[in-house]
């Protein structure tokens, strides 16, 4: 009973604070969609002045006063019933002794957890003994209604029926989305995250596909519109690589921080990494226009576009640098080395320690595949002769 | 996380159920305020909305072995304290407007009384939230936003400086606000992507 208002009010809540996370908004959205009632009464209750003067209503509530009457009534029932008078304290300290009771328990709980969680670490192995996986296919979708659907999990077909639109995974494990019904409503904001180690295709309703790299996030509404200019729209966090479905009337846009991508149909490679210092736009094909604030620059096939704080430096690259990932590979030619390292990184899922005699300007070399476990990347890179590795957990160590 | 959580309230509802007073006044501190704000309009009569709040926590105590949940308790308490206003409505030789608007909202089932519990909870979290702030950041907030206090007033009453007020009001802030920061980009990205998709 009243789960639902208990809820919504914890949404509306982290809303105000600004505490609010992306799938709890989401949440509020539906919500928020169900009756214009609902909407009327988030626009209405919790306005600045309003809520001022609520929170002073709150707070003068007598609580002396009322549990004095509280255990008044309990006590006169105990007489009534026969039953022996409960010493009913004065809640200040005693309820100051509870809190520490459960705060303890709490305490001893985390120590518990923590302790059971770390234990395999506590193993030190030197060299390769513990090696790593590598990385595998999988992500997670969050829906409008905050459902999250775990797709390695998931089985293959129907997956979700969204207003209008059908979600499947199909055999090959692509994520598949259909406009079905009519197109009212299409604009359910989905998101399709990889953790670490986890990469993911998907294709939207326009035709247009995507692989999603380890780490990264693409938020878009099943429509794929964008309200004020009719545009297709998504937002990527993290490396994607798209192959986006020629529709000269409307062009897609990628957006990441503050740089947007416009294109009519092409494959390109966004790489907008939050550890990265520039999102990296690379084109393998057609025409696109990178724009960020004021700035603005037109790719042409084998061009990058760097962009480190709205600053867009163009230049021609080597296209298999970029896109290895999609075709399952490392490739690290020509690749500075700590930029390398962090491509394993996301993909092993492990954090690198670099020793102080690691200089920043160093490449890496050779090439390898994604499907092999950590070890063998780590040595093709050794191989070279510029530096070692020790494998220490979830830790590598690179030492000269 | 949530198994904790759990351990901690399976330990507090084995100990109400058990009868150990100290739990009921946990509880009674934990909800009075909002139960006095959701009861005190209702009845339009503050008194009355009293007698009716500590029924609700006497009720809950003759009822414990009955609850399993903290949220059990919780909805128990809103339910009695929506039934015990509108039993009194009922009882009442003449209404006031008010009090005759909330007896009709009542008695039809109107969800305007859903509406006020929502409202309630939302000023139960955010008044916890206050709470935690420290001392003087806790005073000054308060002095500022519940009080309508002015900056030079505050630093007159608490004996500290009008810079030091403003360092108080805006430290607040800042914790209030702290959780947002750490989630950084992607919740202010998806806002701005929120507004920008088309609305029905």
């Amino acid at each position: 009973m009243l789960d639902t208002e208990f809820h919504i009010s914890t949404l509306i809540a982290a809303q105000i604070q600004g505490t609010i996370t992306d799938a709890q908004r989401a949440e509020l959205a539906v919500w928020l969609d169900q009756d214009p009632k609902h909407r009327l009464h988030l626009e209405e209750t919790y306005r600045e002045q309003v809520l001022n003067e609520k929170l002073k209503r709150y707070e003068r509530a007598d609580r002396e006063a009322i549990w004095a009457k509280t255990i008044t009534k309990i006590q006169a029932n105990n007489v009534e019933q026969g039953t022996a008078t409960v010493r009913m304290l004065y809640p200040y300290k005693r309820k100051l002794a509870i809190v520490a009771a459960v705060a303890a328990v709490v305490c001893a709980a985390v120590l518990f957890f923590y302790n059971d969680a770390i234990r395999p670490s506590q193993n030190v192995h030197k060299g390769y003994q513990n090696d790593v996986a590598p990385g595998a296919q999988g992500a997670t979708l969050t829906l409008t209604n905050g459902k999250q659907i775990k797709l390695s999990d998931a089985t293959t077909g129907q997956l979700a029926e969204e207003a209008g639109v059908r979600i499947t995974k199909s055999a090959d494990g692509e994520l598949i989305y259909e406009i079905s019904g009519s197109d009212k409503k299409l604009n359910s904001v989905n998101t399709l995250s990889t953790a670490k180690g986890q990469t993911y295709r998907l294709r939207l309703p326009d035709g247009s596909a995507v692989w999603l790299n380890a780490g990264s996030t693409l938020t878009y509404s099943a429509n794929l519109n964008r309200s004020y200019d009719g545009k297709r729209y998504v937002m990527l966090v993290g490396e994607a690589y798209f192959e986006i479905a020629e529709n000269k009337a409307r062009p897609f846009v990628v957006q990441s921080g503050t740089q947007e991508i416009e294109v009519l149909g092409t494959q390109f490679n966004v790489n907008a990494y939050a550890d990265e210092p520039a999102i990296t736009t690379t084109l393998m094909e057609g025409a696109i226009k990178v724009t960020d604030g004021r700035r603005q620059r037109i790719l042409k096939p084998g061009q990058q576009v760097a962009n480190a704080n709205g600053n867009l430096q163009l230049a021609t690259i080597e296209v298999d640098n970029v896109i290895d990932w999609k075709d399952g590979d490392f490739y690290l030619n020509h690749v500075n080395f700590k930029t390398a390292m962090r491509k394993i990184a996301r993909w092993y899922d492990v954090e690198v320690v670099y020793d102080a005699s690691i200089p920043d300007d160093m490449e890496a070399g050779g090439w390898i595949s994604r499907d092999k476990p950590l070890s063998q990347v780590l040595k093709s890179i050794e191989s070279s002769g510029m530096v070692r590795f020790r494998i220490e957990g979830k830790k590598i160590h690179v030492i000269k | 996380m949530k198994k904790r959580a759990e351990y901690g309230e399976n330990d507090l509802m084995e100990s109400f159920r058990g009868g150990d007073e100290t739990t009921l006044a946990f509880f009674f501190d934990l909800h009075y305020k909002s139960l006095c704000y959701f009861a005190v309009p209702l009845c339009q009569d503050t008194q009355q909305a009293e007698d009716i709040v500590a029924d609700c926590f006497f009720k809950l105590w003759q009822n414990r072995t009955e609850f399993q949940t903290a949220q059990n308790v919780k909805a128990f308490l809103y339910i009695s304290c929506r039934n015990a206003s509108l039993n009194h409505l009922r009882s009442l030789k003449r209404r006031n407007a008010a009090q005759e608007l909330y007896f009709s909202q009542l008695e039809s089932g109107e969800e305007t009384i859903l509406y006020q519990i929502i409202e309630t909870e939302v000023l139960h979290i955010l008044s916890r939230e206050i709470e935690e702030l420290p001392t003087k950041c806790r005073e000054v907030f308060k002095m500022i936003y519940i009080e309508n206090k002015k900056t030079d007033e505050i630093a007159d009453l608490l004996g500290i400086s009008v810079k030091t007020v403003r360092g108080h009001k805006a430290r607040a802030i800042e914790l209030l606000k702290s959780q947002l920061l750490k989630q950084g980009v992607s919740a202010v990205t998806l806002l701005a992507f929120l507004f920008l998709i088309d609305r029905p």
